[in-house]
C-alpha cells in the first residue's frame, strides 16, 4: 500500500524507517540517561557576593588571557625576525661555502696553469740546446 | 520539580527550552488522544507506530522539564535524544505525507531549528557547562 501524497511510498518501508529511527532514539535516549555526566547538576542558584567574587575574577582571569596573548603575539613576531635572520645567515653561508669552493678550484687550476708553463718552459729548454 | 519554587526558578533561566518541553508534552498527549488538527503522522503510520511517536514525543517533554527543573543533565540529555529522533521522523513523514511545498518548508525550518537547539543544549549538558543564578532573596 502507498502512502505518500507525492511520491508513492510502500507504508512497510516507512514503518522501517521510522521504527529504527525512534528506536535509535530511545536506545541513545536511555544511554545518555544512565550515563554518567561529568557536572550532574548544571544550574546553581548562589548569593550575590559569590556571584559578584567570580564575576570579578573572571573578570581579571580575562584580563590576563589578553595579557598573555598580547605577550604571545610578541613573542610570535620576534620568533619569526630571528627565522628570518636565520635564514639569510643561512644564505650567506650558502654563498660562502660555494665562494671558498670556486677559490680552491680557481687556486688548483693556477696550480695546473703554472705547472704546464713549467713543463712548456723545459720543452723550450730542451729544443733550443738540442739545436 | 517544577512546582517548587526552586524549580521554577531553574526553568526560569532557560525559558525558551522550557517551554518546548511543555509544547512538546501538549503535543504528545494531543497526538495520542486525537485533540486538535488532524495529524499527518496518524495518516502515514500505523497506529502503534504512531502511539509511540506520541509517547517518544511525551517523554522528551517530561524529560525536558523534569531535567531542567530539578537540574538533572542525566534527564535532560536523555530527552534531548528523544526529541532530535522524533523531529526526524516528523518531518520525514510530512514530506511524505504533504509533499514538497510551503507548509512543509515552514515546518522543516522548524525542525532544523529545534534539531539543532537540542544538539547545541546536549553538547552544553555533556560539556558540563554551569548556569549561575544570583539568588534573588
Amino acid at each position: 500500500m502507498n502512502v505518500g501524497a507525492v511520491a508513492p511510498v510502500s507504508s512497510n518501508l516507512v514503518t522501517v524507517v521510522v521504527g529504527a529511527i525512534l528506536g535509535s532514539g530511545i536506545l541513545g535516549g536511555l544511554y545518555v540517561t544512565l550515563r554518567k555526566f561529568s557536572s550532574g547538576t548544571y544550574t546553581v542558584i548562589a548569593s550575590k557576593e559569590l556571584v559578584d567574587t567570580a564575576r570579578d575574577i573572571a573578570g581579571d582571569l580575562r584580563k590576563d588571557l589578553d595579557q598573555a596573548r598580547r605577550e604571545i603575539a610578541e613573542l610570535r613576531e620576534q620568533v619569526a625576525v630571528v627565522d628570518s635572520l636565520q635564514r639569510q645567515v643561512d644564505r650567506l653561508e650558502g654563498e660562502l661555502s660555494r665562494a671558498l669552493q670556486r677559490e680552491q678550484m680557481l687556486l688548483r687550476e693556477r696550480d695546473s696553469l703554472h705547472q704546464r708553463v713549467r713543463d712548456l718552459e723545459a720543452d723550450v729548454a730542451r729544443l733550443k740546446d738540442g739545436k | 520539580m517544577p512546582w517548587t519554587r526552586a524549580g521554577r526558578e531553574r526553568l526560569g533561566t532557560l525559558p525558551f527550552e522550557a517551554a518546548i518541553g511543555f509544547l512538546v508534552i501538549v503535543s504528545g498527549i494531543a497526538g495520542l488522544f486525537r485533540f486538535g488538527v488532524t495529524d499527518p503522522l496518524a495518516k502515514v503510520l500505523p497506529t502503534w507506530e504512531n502511539v509511540t511517536f506520541n509517547l517518544v514525543y511525551l517523554a522528551s517533554g517530561l524529560g525536558i522539564v523534569v531535567g531542567l527543573s530539578r537540574a538533572r543533565a542525566r534527564s535532560e540529555g536523555g530527552a534531548l535524544i528523544l526529541l532530535g529522533a522524533a523531529v526526524v521522523v516528523r518531518a520525514i513523514v510530512y514530506f511524505i505525507a504533504i509533499g514538497f511545498d510551503a507548509k512543509l518548508i515552514v515546518s522543516l525550518v522548524f525542525d532544523v531549528g529545534i534539531l539543532w537547539a537540542s544538539i547545541r543544549r546536549l553538547r552544553s549538558l555533556i560539556r558540563g557547562e554551569v548556569i549561575i543564578i544570583k539568588a534573588t532573596a
